[in-house]
């Protein structure tokens, strides 16, 4: 990561973008007009993005950043991460899938047999993770400025309620007809959905400062039982700071 | 003759990851689509959610068309629970869909399918050969997205798409600058489709084929409707259409097949037209005319005019439904009432760029989804498609290599295939 940093001096960072099991949303972010990204990108040199570049790897470029989204669901999955580890100096864990698992994680068994989504970082190191269902254009020009110098990324700590207050929006947790995942969802969308009228999906994955036992307590208040509440918090991702015992399942 | 085999894997510039094989003896060929997308089981994810939930979740599907998952999924859900919309929900969501086609359609002809008729250059060397459609297309890809955004409240995976109509509207002023720019791009569309109609595309022999396009109410083109068309064939109810509907698993990829009566159809923005040309609007149809196809044309390359003739369509009816919503005023919308009543089945479909999507769910007493199946436009377009790579492979038996390969990636593009959604 250092040797990125000095990097900058020389020449543009070699990207290349990959996609694991995901729907590849995340990489709209290229697509975008956006003069703070538009800044940013320009420190990059873009090699390889999934599926608009031929051919596909095999042979992996050699390069200096490697964004990849989706999650690892397959061997193959697996096999090719592996392969973008040892051809990138710095791995980006781009999207809720390839932090979290993301929705292909929201369940283990499929048709009675057990398979498991899992985040890139269970499989190999990763140097930055920045979660969002899709990523958000500012948290995305954040991460390449902090790669560009090498530095860590700075998210927030704080849930989704805190920047739906900001907004002030009116609480969507009595009125909306499914529950409002805000209160332990990582913040860093401005309440994107929330300030459009709808309840947070908790997309971002769960909020290191969350406090998950009492949102427990009020999901089943609002007359969630324990396996439906399971259900909900786990839509974006299986792996949650609380251990999830009234069900007899358990998180990290 | 030797038997050759033929394998492109995987095949660049499509959505998703898969390729092809074609094995070709003095018997004949047979062609073989390996879709190599891990099924992500949207399906089983969603039983067990609460209907407001849903629209939210299936829009994870596909970053370029997950909205229209979201609305498909909202029509099943309403005529499961019965529930009405209003006029400005119905407007809105055609807008939302023209918004859609308008960055997928040109999206896909320019940066997708048009590197192969200039010898597969890069998108900077497209720039150089054909600038002024380059700068066309740009402006129409953006407005596509402004649209997406307006209505759906941001473009990847959009939110305010909910069962029973809109959680949150954008500005009128946004809805009166999205009217200019319809206006101001309307010519360049036609222009467009005349550039389409030139490009030389490879031999390919005419053959008879199923086409299936739902059918709007009344006498207008359009991309939602209760009935589906097929022709040869009839009419019939969205719900009696996925009845007959088979889901067909095959070996050697990750997506399934979906046959309706058994035979392999074409559906999209070739059977739309060819089935609802004489819909269009003025300006498509002359546009259409002008390309001097005689219809139906069932050359799978005439879904590249087919989809330009489309964004001429949307054009012209954009000018309509923004007229008619700014005429009418953006009126709050009152939030969505859901009152299950018992267990109820709903279907619901929307036209896809790639094709007619079904959604079916089944919904209980509380809420709650109980069974989901989603029919995705390329599933079903799947064995249309390895019908027409064998023809062509079989046409072109004595060309060289490189010249069969370029074409049989070519036929590929020609449809959009999105093997994200297909193995859903």
């Amino acid at each position: 990561m250092a040797d990125a940093a000095t990097d900058l001096h020389r020449a543009r960072l070699t990207t290349a973008a990959y996609r694991l099991t995901g729907c590849g949303g995340d990489f709209a972010v290229f697509d975008e007009t956006d003069e703070t990204l538009s800044e940013a990108s320009e420190e990059i040199d873009l090699v390889y993005r999934d599926g608009l570049t031929a051919p596909a790897p095999p042979p992996y470029p050699q390069v200096q950043l490697a964004l990849v989204e989706g999650a690892v669901v397959s061997r193959e999955d697996e096999r090719h991460l592996r392969a973008i580890r040892e051809s990138a100096r710095t791995v980006v864990a781009l999207g809720t899938c390839a932090v979290w698992g993301g929705l292909p994680a929201s369940k283990d068994t499929w048709g009675g047999k057990v398979r498991r989504a899992v985040p890139l970082r269970q499989v190999v190191p990763v140097d930055y993770s920045l979660p969002g269902c899709p990523v958000t254009m500012p948290q995305f020009a954040g991460l390449l400025t902090s790669v560009l110098r090498g530095r860590p990324l700075a998210l927030p700590l704080y849930p989704v309620c805190f920047e739906c207050r900001l907004a002030e929006n009116p609480c969507l947790w009595k009125t909306a007809p499914s529950a409002c995942l805000g209160p332990v969802t990582a913040a860093g969308c401005t309440a994107n959905c929330p300030s459009l009228g709808v309840p947070c999906y908790g997309c971002h994955g769960p909020a290191p400062e969350a406090n998950f036992e009492s949102y427990l307590s009020l999901l089943r208040r609002k007359g969630y039982t324990a396996e439906e509440a399971v259900t909900v918090l786990r839509t974006f991702g299986s792996n949650l700071p609380v251990r999830l015992t009234e069900s007899g399942e358990e998180g990290e | 003759m030797a038997t050759r085999r033929l394998t492109i894997m995987p095949v660049a510039r499509i959505h998703g990851h898969g390729g092809l094989e074609v094995t070709s003896s003095g018997s004949g060929a047979t062609a073989a689509l390996m879709v190599d997308e891990i099924p992500r089981y949207f399906e089983e994810i969603l039983v067990g959610r609460h209907v407001a939930e849903v629209p939210a979740l299936v829009s994870r599907l596909c970053r370029r068309c997950g909205g229209g998952h979201r609305l498909a999924a909202a029509l099943a859900l309403e005529d499961a629970l019965g529930v009405k919309v209003s006029r400005q929900t119905k407007l809105l969501r055609e807008l939302y869909l023209h918004g859609l086609f308008l960055e997928s359609h040109i999206h896909h002809f320019f940066y997708m399918a048009l590197p192969d008729f200039y010898g597969a250059l890069g998108v900077a060397e497209l720039r150089r050969e054909c600038p002024q459609e380059m700068d066309v297309a740009d402006n129409i890809i953006a407005l596509g997205r402004r649209i997406q955004r307006f209505v759906g409240g941001r473009r990847v995976h959009p939110v305010s798409m909910v069962v029973g109509g809109f959680a949150s509207l954008g500005t009128s002023e946004d809805l009166v600058k999205i009217g200019w720019a319809v206006q101001r791009h309307l010519r360049d569309a036609e222009g467009l489709v005349r550039f389409a109609g030139e490009l030389r595309t490879p031999p390919f022999l005419a053959r008879p084929v199923v086409q299936r396009a739902i059918r709007p109410k009344g006498k207008t083109y359009g991309h939602l409707g209760k009935t589906v068309v097929t022709q040869p064939g009839g009419t019939a109810a969205l719900e009696a259409e996925v009845n007959t509907m088979r889901e067909v698993p095959v070996s050697y990829s990750m997506a399934s097949h979906f046959l309706a009566g058994g035979e392999p159809c074409l559906v999209g923005p070739a059977a739309r037209v060819n089935l609802g040309h004489d819909r269009l609007t003025t300006r498509a149809r002359e546009a259409l005319r002008k390309a001097g196809r005689q219809l139906p044309c069932t050359d799978p390359f005439f879904q590249h005019v087919a989809r330009l003739v489309e964004i001429v369509f949307s054009f012209e009816r954009m000018m309509w439904v923004n007229e008619q919503l700014l005429h009418e005023g953006l009126q709050p919308e009152p939030g969505p009432v859901i009152q299950p009543s018992g267990r109820r089945r709903g279907v619901g479909a929307v036209e896809l760029p790639q094709g007619t999507c079904y959604h079916d769910y089944e919904v209980d007493g509380g809420g709650h989804v109980t069974r989901a199946r989603i029919y995705p436009p390329t599933a079903q377009v799947l064995p249309q498609m390895e019908r027409d790579l064998t023809a062509l492979a079989t046409a072109m038996s004595d060309v060289p290599e490189a010249e069969l390969r370029l074409s049989l990636e070519m036929l590929v593009r020609s449809y959009d295939p999105c093997f994200i959604c297909a193995a859903r």
